[in-house]
């Protein structure tokens, strides 16, 4: 059984294999999620009745040994956006998944006597009764889930959160340990999992038939330029970067360009944030007896993760990513990795995606509801939502949701999406991406911190909005195609600097399917899938209205560069209107 | 002060203190001037091979910036190297 399609039906209990349309069998992860549900799913539909479809797909490369290509695309109709979703996330669960021979699960319908289980194994499909590991943190029931099923196993779920059916619910998955510490964290996928009935997938993959190579030969040299590439380039390689400070390291270098959003989006630069950096969190990581660095998949030679633990290495928390600690650290006014960590371990175990929850305590302290800085008041929220009081309900929905609630006009998000830890209005052409990808306020849906931040030479202008149409529209042509590989994006710093790597990477995805796919293909394979989530939006509702930051950010300078949102409105609409 | 120079990862060592908000950036304030950015690399005797990128500012800037007095400059080793070129450029 091989390259099949798992068609999961949650009102009947029952489940079958589909050989993969035709049509869908040369993608993979975001590719392949974005076209299910724009087939399948009715655009109108509310995110969490029983029209709406949750899909999971590893990429095209994903299950091989190709160098970290443990990548698996979540999709649906979006609880916070109301558009589409894809949410991607990096855990052996991926590798698992394809090597079992399920190129895409689509999970339907909605089973209301909840929760169940799903367990999928190389002997076959069966559900199983989640209440044991129901209405408990996620720490919790991981640990309890593989005392049943064995260590070997992987698992993804929905937490707390996802129970609650609230818009800010993320899917998590298991790290190579154990620990519920992966994230398909954006959009609230969470709930539309919960709201199917389904609590968990538990995967094991023992015996399981592997991936099929189209041609074998170009793929072992497509990926061995590729780990080649990997291996020598300065941010991907042992010892590097990533390596070596994990994301975090983008801390100091965006707080000095005056781009980390801090005190809910009020200041870019403060230099209290070196606190909380890569460099300081790699140093106590080493004195608490932790872990970094740390692969979140098996055969990732970048390996940047980690696992953050309370001192003399106990109760280990998983990875602190940068975007969760911005967003739980300086974007609060908050600068202690202690407290960042312990919020982001209530976050792994409520099933909060961090970058959400960050903004939404942010939201909250704007509002009133505490200081901005106190770190205890905002663990406390962490228990009113574990609680599911109405002010933790009304946290657990969200940046935008919180803001209504409590009159905050000042909100970071986009289509209902808090953004992450880049202000737009001192690196524009990542306003551009949060404006226009059809995410919602996404920064990995086109990244051009790269060449307006990080680039040699410096050629495009943060602050300036010349050309950002242009640079966010080929960025997220690329990133989509990326995104269906099953590859890290990280590959890319290798890969944009080192042609040969670039090479490999393509090499590697013909390999695999057989196709014969170019450098030149990619920016067209990556349009495709976008026009199709477009489409999906247009349908649901939305208009180029909905491509816009909010207005405090067009009003409001930031200092220090003191600038505000200038990109004009034509500018926004020209992305993708060409 | 002319300048404050801001050394992050190894280079903090060529400091002989820290910045009071965090604690962990080597902190040089400097009364010397400098035309640029490469006399001030010179004088810390530091080169290209061993640097990033540095901002002054909150400005990537090329060795060859101009520096004037109050300038902030932070300097990253190649150590916490972030840069890369998108392959479509």
């Amino acid at each position: 059984m091989r390259n099949k399609l798992l068609r999961v039906n949650m009102n009947s209990l029952t489940t079958k294999f589909e050989d993969l349309p035709k049509s869908l069998r040369n993608l993979g992860g975001r590719g392949l999620t974005s076209s299910i549900v724009k087939e399948e799913v009715p655009p109108t539909c509310h995110p969490l009745r029983s029209n709406n479809k949750l899909v999971f797909a590893p990429g095209m490369v994903t299950g091989t040994s190709a160098p970290s290509s443990g990548r698996l695309s979540v999709g649906g109709k979006s609880p916070l956006t109301g558009g589409i979703k894809e949410s991607n996330v990096g855990t052996n669960f991926a590798q698992a998944l394809a090597r079992l021979g399920v190129k895409v699960i689509i999970v339907e319908g909605q089973f209301d006597d909840r929760y169940k289980l799903l367990q999928v194994d190389s002997e076959g499909v069966s559900f199983a009764d989640a209440t044991p590991w129901s209405d408990i943190g996620l720490y919790e029931a991981y640990e309890g889930l593989r005392q049943e099923f064995g260590d070997q196993v992987d698992i993804c779920g929905t937490g707390i959160v996802g129970e609650m059916e609230a818009a800010n619910s993320g899917i998590v998955f298991n790290d190579p340990e154990g620990l519920p510490s992966r994230y398909s964290g954006r959009g609230g996928l969470g709930a539309v999992m919960a709201s199917r009935g389904l609590k968990f997938i538990v995967l094991d993959d023992e015996g399981a038939p592997g991936v099929d190579l189209a041609d074998e030969e170009q793929f072992r040299k497509g990926t061995k330029k590729l780990t080649n590439a990997l291996t020598e380039h300065d941010v991907t390689k042992p010892g590097g970067t990533l390596n070596s400070y994990g994301t975090d390291a983008m801390v100091d270098v965006i707080n000095e360009a005056g781009a980390l959003p801090q005190f809910n989006f009020s200041k870019g630069r403060d230099d209290r944030a070196a606190k909380v950096s890569g460099e300081a969190k790699a140093e106590e990581i080493k004195n608490r007896e932790g872990t970094r660095p740390h692969a979140c998949h098996d055969g990732c030679v970048i390996q940047c993760s980690e696992i953050w633990t309370k001192p003399g290495g106990e109760d280990p928390v998983g990875v602190l990513e940068y975007e969760s600690v911005w967003s739980l650290g300086p974007n609060c006014g908050i600068y202690d990795l202690d407290t960042v960590g312990e919020l982001n371990r209530a976050c792994n175990d409520l099933g909060l995606d961090t970058i959400e929850a960050g903004a939404t305590i942010a939201v909250a302290m704007e509002g009133g509801l505490l200081d901005f800085g106190d770190g205890t008041g905002a663990l406390e929220l962490m228990d009113e939502i574990r609680e599911g009081t109405s002010k933790g309900r009304i946290l657990a929905n969200g940046a935008e949701f919180a803001g209504q609630a409590l009159g905050v006009t000042r909100v970071p998000a986009v289509k209902g999406q808090a953004m992450p830890a880049y202000d737009p209005r001192a690196i524009k052409g990542m306003g551009v991406t949060y404006a226009t990808t059809p995410m919602g306020a996404d920064h990995t849906a086109g990244y051009t911190v790269s060449p307006e931040i990080l680039s040699v030479g410096g050629e495009e202008d943060p602050l300036s909005s010349e050309g950002k149409s242009t640079l966010s529209r080929e960025i997220q042509y690329a990133t989509a195609f990326i995104d269906s590989t099953g590859y890290c994006l990280f590959t890319t710093f290798a890969t944009a600097d080192i042609p040969k790597g670039e090479e490999g990477l393509i090499e590697s995805v013909n390999g695999v399917l057989g196709t014969d796919y170019t450098a030149d293909d990619i920016l067209e394979i990556g349009k495709k899938i976008i026009e199709k989530e477009r489409q999906f939006n247009k349908e649901a509702g939305f208009t180029k209205e909905d491509d816009r930051l909010p207005e405090f950010m067009v009003e409001e300078e930031l200092p220090p560069h003191d600038e505000s949102f200038d990109v004009s409105v034509e500018q926004l609409d020209e992305v993708f209107e060409t | 002060m002319a300048i404050q120079c801001r050394l992050y990862g190894k280079f903090k060592k060529l400091a002989s203190k820290t910045d009071s908000a965090s604690g962990t950036v080597g902190i040089i304030e400097l009364q010397e001037k400098f035309c640029k950015v490469e006399d001030l690399l010179g004088y810390l005797d530091l080169n290209e091979e061993q640097i990033s990128h540095i901002i002054v500012n909150g400005r990537y800037v090329g060795q060859g910036k101009d520096l004037e007095d109050g300038d902030r400059v932070a300097i990253f080793p190649k150590e916490l190297s972030l840069l890369y070129k998108w392959y479509f450029d």
